[in-house]
């Protein structure tokens, strides 16, 4: 009788630490954010040119390597 | 291997002598680092790109061209003359952008860091480069009058 609630006890937590997980990798992923003139912030999209330029620039002024991606 | 760095406006190891005196924008450059321990580096430039002062930890090299490529980058993101801030997150670091009048500030930071602070920070030390400025001019001025 304990088994299905157990494994539901644990699906949670699993549930849990993963959302965890993905909230950490949301929060250290790179990303570009612009404001002009006083205006609303708008972050821009990850696959345009210019993300991509500003982050660039950004990795040689941090000094940061290229690394390889994880998985 | 660790990359080498060096430290723009403080004298080389072993350097007997300073290349040149702070100049007031060196002088607010570190009072910005100062304010915020997070701030890792700093840099003042036109909006033509010339650089007018940096301090902190930079990478050596290629420096003239990067900030010109800063200018360029912000340029391109808004029409001329209006104040941008651009924020970048990278892995281990970010980048704050201010272009304001005729100046663009550049500051590296940890990656932990409150955006909003960072640029109140860089605003206000404008703020006070622009007074230091314009008593710079009413001095002169009254010099003149003599």
């Amino acid at each position: 009788m304990s088994r299905p609630r157990q494994r539901g006890l644990l699906g949670g937590y699993a549930e849990e630490v993963a959302a965890a997980m993905r909230r950490r990798r949301d929060v250290r992923r790179p990303r570009v954010r612009i404001r002009v003139a006083h205006g609303e912030a708008r972050v821009l999209d990850e696959d345009s040119r210019a993300a991509g330029r500003l982050l660039a620039l950004a990795r040689e002024m941090l000094d940061e390597r290229e690394e390889a991606p994880r998985d | 291997m660790i990359a080498k760095r060096h430290v723009v406006g403080v004298p080389a190891e072993g350097a007997i002598l300073r290349p040149m005196p702070a100049t007031a924008h060196d002088l607010a450059l570190r009072y910005l680092l100062e304010l915020s321990a997070d701030i890792r580096a700093a840099l003042l430039m036109d909006r033509d790109g010339a650089l007018l002062a940096a301090v902190g930890s930079l990478p050596s090299g290629g420096l003239p061209e990067r900030v010109r490529r800063v200018v360029a980058e912000v340029d391109s993101l808004a029409p001329a003359g209006e104040t941008v801030e651009v924020d970048v997150f990278a892995t281990r670091g970010a980048l704050f952008v201010l272009a304001e009048d005729s100046r663009v500030m550049v500051c590296t930071t940890n990656r932990t860091v409150n955006p909003g602070l960072i640029f109140y920070d860089m605003h206000a030390v404008l703020r006070d480069i622009d007074r230091a400025a314009a008593a710079e001019e009413r001095r002169e001025a009254a010099g003149t009058n003599k």
